[in-house]
């Protein structure tokens, strides 16, 4: 991967950054209650179910619609070219000015502009471009690349602003945001009066009436595209939609979920050309509309990603995102920033530049849940993963784990035997490893990481006394590694709970790991090895269920394992019954419980909390399930966090990756679970059980974390 | 027809526009004085529409000088006030849509600081969707530049302080009057 060390720095960087962080942080915390007030009396689901339809025919009708543009808009005075890359789009403009006699343009915001380096190229050909949005000619001003698509320069203080200023205008300019605003209006004014060409974007473009649509606030838009007497607008063939009125559910949501207004202070839609002012005489202006493909055609026809294409540009995956939130735009993107943004990059501009930026995506999905264009985002970003794997192989140490030890079930069972033995050393007895010599410091500084336990959970499965003379069910049990070898008293509370409901349990022997990991690292080789492994093993057991306790785990037998064998169609239809018969603890005891008197276990009023992992509620959906249980408990009083599904930072391989983010992540929910008063946090995802144990040990706090099962168990 | 007033003029109020409702266009003209003196003002544009034209009128018989047409556009980036007429009000959003095919209704509505929008309160329409279905059957062809303006220009691009007037105006000034379209001032 290219230059590991430089990335690992630059996140150092940012999150070190008190200016970005204090940013980043105020506008996340801000974003979510002012977007579900924009949002009220609204169906969001409704909008962007119409969104994605709209944008998906866009995407496969792309050719016949821009075609169909073309005509519309050159009947009513544009010209249309049909740029096929960034170099393509560079030339035409630049000749343009040059034919026409331009010295100066101005600009209003265009990602697309940004993406094909058009200012650089422009301003090689002697042309002088001035950013006209505000926050793009700060950054213009400053050397620097935005940080967020729609803000790009949130991430500066209005000091660092007015020392840009200064400079530049050679005066003193005070650090006063209206004042600054001022200055700017006053400056640009003068670059709008005078620029012989202006260049803006466009967020739509209609098919069958040839019109733009420009999204803005600052009226910049209106006065690039009114007073030059030449408009040139750059559009991504992704902008196009058939109808003129496919612009209502868009401008129903673009504004809310970019920035929680519900209409901005602009749309402007120009069809055609119109009257413009040139050398004081009123003529007629010309229009250019350059649609851009560089990358566009080549995403629409990929089986998969062609998703992407419902992107609407809005940014608010970037504004949910608690990796974001932490190192900004400058790290986690490469011009188009996020998740979203890395998909893009990979086909825009290279592969090679979203492979740092795409690793940063912890899966946690709540962009995918605010999405207007009910883009999958993190199974795109995997998707991604997965193919620059295909493309360069793993990194060095992850390859070996891989296919020497995940991959190796045999080998991985009697290294963690071996090790629950040696770890005597740096457990000292206790069940938390607090310190970890040399390079592996970093892994136990932010949290304790768990001893591996003494018996895993295959070995004392076999013993575990099951009194249930007549069984209404039988079911087989998933483990899955963290229980099996860190937290085996999981399994023996779900054998308890079971049991308690007349269900006998069995565990069949051959399981091994999911694969998850090696899913969530793109190593799709190993991960399909140990999805037969499994299949097998599981298939033999005589059960009307397979039950786990873990949703990454119930989440691959479900669905991974089919997606992963799906090129093999036996063991396609192996992996698809298994996966109907796979069911979640929780889930399990609500259905076996329906309606019968609640469990009383334990000492009366123990306060808990619940904790939702990821993949339980945004896989499963099941987050509904393990609260009706706990309310039923007599002796649980419930309590609900703050931001009770936000990610606790475990993500997996990710804390490995990435201890420095999983540790900032993990802070804010341990300060969310500390400040609910709770005695106890449950949740069902080892997962998260592990992260968070190990977190509130670093901290010294006595709150405890269970699993739903122990809970219900009583213990 | 009130409940659709109320809505624009809530809305719009909040988005930082100033609403007026009148009865005619005698008063809007009234008001507008009004404000023009309170802001030091004697020198408007006024767009060649007729409630814009009307009003213009009766400014100038108290001494405002308004400039139309072709001085109008020469000097649309001196003038501290630009008057309009819209076609529409859009009574979900607060919104104005107009159209900017005329070069002096548009440089006039976008230059200077302030914005003052007339429009009729019978032009007041419910949404989103309505508001596309009147422009689609309205116009035979949609005009070449149409706007929707909600409230003054606005940014929050330095550190999310939202400040008003950007390059834009810096005020919106709407005014709804009841009269009924073609009746002329009484």
């Amino acid at each position: 991967m290219a230059d590991q060390k430089q990335f690992k720095q630059d996140i150092r960087k940012a999150l070190d950054n008190p200016n970005l962080r204090g940013a980043l942080g105020r506008f996340a915390d801000s974003y979510v209650v002012a977007r579900e007030k924009a949002y009220e009396g609204k169906d969001f689901e409704g909008l962007r179910q119409k969104i994605a339809q709209i944008k998906r025919y866009a995407a496969e009708n792309l050719d016949a619609l821009a075609d169909q543009f073309e005509d519309a808009a050159t009947r009513r005075g544009a010209v249309v070219y049909r740029a096929k890359d960034g170099a393509d789009a560079q030339r035409y403009i630049a000749q343009l000015a040059k034919e026409r006699g331009v010295k100066s343009i101005v600009k209003s915001k265009s990602m697309a502009s940004e993406e094909i380096y058009l200012n650089h190229y422009l301003e090689k050909e002697g042309l002088e471009v001035v950013e006209t949005d505000l926050g793009e000619w700060i950054i213009q001003l400053m050397g620097q690349k935005p940080s967020h698509m729609v803000m790009p320069a949130i991430h500066l203080t209005r000091e660092q602003v007015a020392e840009a200023f200064s400079r530049h205008l050679q005066e003193e300019i005070p650090p006063e945001v209206e004042r600054l605003v001022k200055v700017a209006r006053r400056e640009l004014r003068k670059k709008f009066l005078d620029a012989g060409m202006g260049i803006s974007g466009a967020n739509l473009a209609a098919a069958d009436t040839g019109t733009l649509f420009i999204v803005t606030n600052e009226g910049n838009a209106r006065l690039a595209t009114s007073l030059p007497p030449i408009h040139v607008a750059l559009v991504g063939y992704e902008k196009l939609v058939p109808r003129f009125q496919d612009a209502i559910p868009i401008l129903e949501t673009l504004p809310r979920s970019a920035t929680a207004q519900t209409i901005t202070s602009y749309v402007t839609m120009i069809t055609g050309a119109v009257p413009t002012l040139a050398d004081g005489k009123k003529g007629r202006k010309e229009l250019h509309i350059i649609l851009l493909d560089n990358g566009r055609t080549k995403l629409k026809d990929d089986p998969v990603f062609k998703e992407a294409m419902q992107c609407i540009r809005c940014a608010s995956c970037l504004n949910v995102c608690p990796v974001y939130q932490l190192v900004g735009g400058h790290v986690y993107g490469h011009i188009y920033i996020g998740g979203i943004g890395t998909i893009l990059t990979a086909f825009f501009n290279s592969m090679e530049d979203a492979d740092a930026p795409q690793n940063l995506c912890i899966g946690c999905g709540r962009c995918k849940e605010v999405c207007p264009g009910k883009i999958d985002i993190p199974k795109l970003v995997l998707e991604l993963r997965k193919r620059l794997v295909q493309k360069r192989g793993l990194p060095f140490t992850q390859n070996i784990i891989m296919k020497n030890f995940l991959g190796k079930p045999k080998t991985m069972h009697s290294f963690l035997r071996l090790a629950s033995k040696m770890q005597k050393l740096v457990t000292k007895g206790q069940p938390f490893i607090r310190q970890l010599p040399l390079f592996f410091t970093e892994q136990a500084e932010f949290r304790s990481l768990p001893a591996v336990a003494d018996e895993p959970f295959r070995d004392r499965a076999g013993a575990i006394k099951q009194d249930v003379a007549n069984p209404r069910a039988k079911v087989a049990f998933y483990s899955g590694c963290v229980i099996d070898f860190v937290y085996p008293e999981i399994g023996e509370a779900v054998y308890h709970v079971l049991n308690r409901e007349n269900v006998a349990v069995s565990f069949p022997a051959g399981q091994s790991c999911c694969g998850a990991p090696a899913t969530y690292l793109g190593d799709t080789e190993t991960a399909a090895k140990l999805a037969k492994d499994n299949i097998a093993a599981l298939e033999k057991a005589d059960a009307d269920y397979v039950v786990t306790a873990c949703p990454t785990c119930a989440h691959a037998l479900q669905s991974d394992f089919v997606e992963l064998l799906c090129e093999e169609p036996s063991w396609k239809e192996r992996a698809l019954k298994l996966s109907a018969k796979v069911k979640d603890f929780s889930q399990l005891v609500v259905e076996l419980h329906n309606g019968e008197e609640p469990v009383v276990e334990g000492t009366r009023g123990m306060k808990v909390t619940y904790h939702d992992s990821c993949h339980f509620k945004r896989h499963l959906g099941l987050e509904d399930k393990p609260r009706q249980l706990l309310r039923a408990m007599n002796s649980v009083e419930l309590v609900e966090m703050k931001e009770s599904d936000r990610c606790c930072g475990f993500g997996g391989s990710y804390s490995i990756k990435f201890p420095e983010i999983s540790a900032l992540i993990m802070e804010r929910k341990i300060r969310n679970i500390i400040e609910s008063g709770a005695e106890i946090v449950a949740t069902d995802c080892p997962g998260c059980i592990l992260q968070l144990k190990g977190g509130l040990d670093k901290k010294g706090s006595k709150i405890k974390v269970k699993h739903t099962a122990e809970v219900l168990a009583g213990r | 027809m009130t409940s659709l007033y109320q809505d624009f003029a809530s809305r719009a109020e909040a988005l930082g526009a100033e609403v007026w409702r009148v009865l005619s266009i005698q008063e809007a003209a009234e008001k507008i004085y009004e404000l023009l003196v309170e802001a030091g003002v004697n020198q408007v544009a006024a767009g060649q529409n007729e409630l814009p034209q009307q009003v213009a009128r009766l400014l100038n018989e108290n001494g405002i000088r308004v400039l139309s047409g072709k001085d109008a556009l020469n000097l649309a980036a001196q003038v501290e006030v630009g008057i309009t007429q819209v076609e529409l009000g859009i009574a979900e959003l607060g919104t104005l849509v107009t159209d900017g095919v005329e070069l002096e209704n548009r440089l006039i509505s976008m230059l200077p600081p302030i914005h003052v929008a007339l429009l009729y309160t019978s032009d007041l329409v419910e949404d989103l969707p309505v508001a596309f279905d009147f422009i689609r059957n309205k116009f035979d062809r949609i005009p070449g530049y149409l706007s929707f303006i909600t409230g003054p220009s606005r940014t929050a691009d330095i550190e999310r302080v939202l400040t008003i007037g950007v390059h834009g105006p810096g005020r919106l000034i709407i005014f709804c009057i009841d009269q009924d379209k073609g009746s002329g001032v009484r």
